[in-house]
């Protein structure tokens, strides 16, 4: 097999270029985002190139334990990300959020060992793009699930009383709310199940194609990744719900509103 | 016999309810009266201690309820809110819902019983088969009221619950709620119907309690 044709650095810049047209189109239109984009552009181009030397070297080093690390970093960075973007309480509900999402990255690295050997799956090449691609779905199931649980319980707060009321445990007072909460968040990808292929070829194929592979090991690579993402957003949702509850009520179950973030 | 002491609740800086006092033995019916914004969901929801007492005491059959048994306290009560709950299930599997809790699992719901509310409350069996999120808001609030009913607790804390039904339906749901003697009923509304059919008539105005009619 070929290996990936190199991009000549000179003929990025120009592809950057490229950018100048929906530049154009903004100020046609008049939205006030030139901006926005700009900075949003230099960010994405940054980040990339940032990730790309620092790749470069944890895989040259390729130690067990910095992958480790590094999918660690990846799981506080992520928990960041979800409580700031659903609107919830970083100090109060991190001490719960954070061990569901390393159980659940833990589950789903151990059951890549059903495919690959420990030294495989372990080795940076292997370990890194794998988790990183399982983590990004994380953060965007869990974004969504953690908000539509909070914001919906706060909302029909009075449905949870009256559940309660009826003689219902606080876990069978707040079941309704969960399972909206995860379908919520797991909706978007059985959609993105159904429709794989037909449309846009996923990422990992696409690269994996791009870098010499055959279609059908690209495609064997595909079903095995979106079988683990799909586990990681079912049990990273339903974990971080659950623990989360935790601290969520007090000792009459009286729902704390102080779990949102304070503005 | 319920008797609350003294009760307090601030949100903020807002004083939401200032000194209640108001006691209900068992088996008497009353009314609250209140404008929107009085306080009285909050009243109705103090009594089972959904809402964080500033002050006050509420004692139960002369026991002081606090966090260690509040959750028995609670089972002597079933509060039903002003709006109807969202549920995926059939009508019917929705009204059975309370006999699936682990606290209820000793009782099931007595037919007869059954059936007699739904026959009252201007239904026919076929509603059972449906799916209770299609029903209107009128229908669902009936509904709820029935599976409420089906549990036959002493004391019904009740907020606006006819607010969404036609005349015929409030005054069929108020026969059936009114109906047992042994039942206690408190009821927060600003409708002025059907007062005569209680005991007591108080008023909540600015947070402060009054006694109208006895």
């Amino acid at each position: 097999m070929n290996s990936t044709y190199n991009i000549p650095i000179h003929s990025l810049v120009f592809f950057v270029l490229l950018f100048l047209i929906p530049i154009i189109i903004f100020k046609y239109l008049e939205i006030r985002k030139i901006k926005n984009l700009l900075i949003s552009a230099i960010r994405m181009i940054l980040q990339l190139s940032l990730v790309g030397f620092y790749l470069g070297y944890i895989f040259k080093l390729n130690n067990i334990f910095i992958n480790f690390a590094w999918i660690l970093v990846m799981i506080l960075v992520a928990n960041i990300s979800i409580l700031q973007q659903s609107g919830l309480s970083f100090r109060k509900l991190s001490r719960f959020t954070i061990p569901a999402y390393i159980l659940t990255i833990g589950i789903v690295i151990s059951s890549f060992l059903i495919i690959f050997t420990p030294k495989t799956i372990f080795s940076a090449r292997y370990l890194i793009p794998l988790g990183g691609m399982v983590m990004g779905n994380l953060l965007r199931s869990n974004i969504v699930g953690l908000n539509r649980f909070f914001s919906e319980l706060k909302k029909r707060e009075n449905e949870y009383i009256q559940y309660i009321s009826l003689g219902a445990s606080r876990r069978e007072a707040l079941r309704p709310f969960i399972r909206e909460a995860y379908q919520a968040a797991i909706a978007p990808q059985i959609g993105g199940l159904a429709t794989m292929g037909l449309v846009a070829l996923p990422g990992m194929m696409t690269g994996q194609i791009l870098g010499g592979s055959s279609p059908l090991l690209a495609i064997k690579y595909q079903i095995m990744i979106m079988i683990a993402i799909f586990l990681t957003t079912s049990l990273s949702v339903l974990l971080a719900i659950t623990l989360s509850q935790g601290s969520s009520f007090d000792e009459y179950g009286r729902f704390k509103k102080d779990v949102f973030k304070s503005h | 016999m319920l008797e609350i002491k003294n009760l307090g609740v601030t949100k903020g800086e807002k004083k939401i309810l200032r000194g209640i006092d108001l006691t209900i033995p068992s088996g008497e019916k009353v009314v609250i009266l209140g404008e929107s914004g009085s306080g009285k969901s909050t009243l109705l929801k103090s009594i089972i201690l959904f809402e964080q007492l500033k002050y006050g005491t509420i004692k139960f059959r002369n026991r002081i309820i606090n966090e260690s048994n509040v959750n028995e306290y609670r089972k002597n009560f079933v509060y039903i809110s002003q709006k109807a709950p969202q549920s995926f299930y059939s009508v019917k599997e929705y009204i059975c819902l309370p006999f699936k809790f682990n606290h209820n699992r000793d009782l099931s719901p007595d037919q007869t019983i059954f059936e007699h509310y739904l026959d009252r409350m201007n239904f026919k069996f076929d509603i059972l088969a449906q799916n209770y999120n299609d029903l209107s808001g009128g229908e669902q609030q009936r509904i709820t009221i029935i599976q409420a009913l089906l549990l036959n607790k002493p004391y019904y804390l009740l907020d606006e619950i006819t607010s969404n039904l036609d005349k015929q339906n409030v005054s069929k749901v108020m026969d059936e709620i009114l109906f047992q003697d042994s039942r206690s009923i408190v009821y927060v509304t600003h409708n002025t119907d059907h007062l005569d059919r209680f005991d007591k008539i108080y008023r909540l105005q600015d947070g402060l309690l009054t006694l109208e009619v006895s």
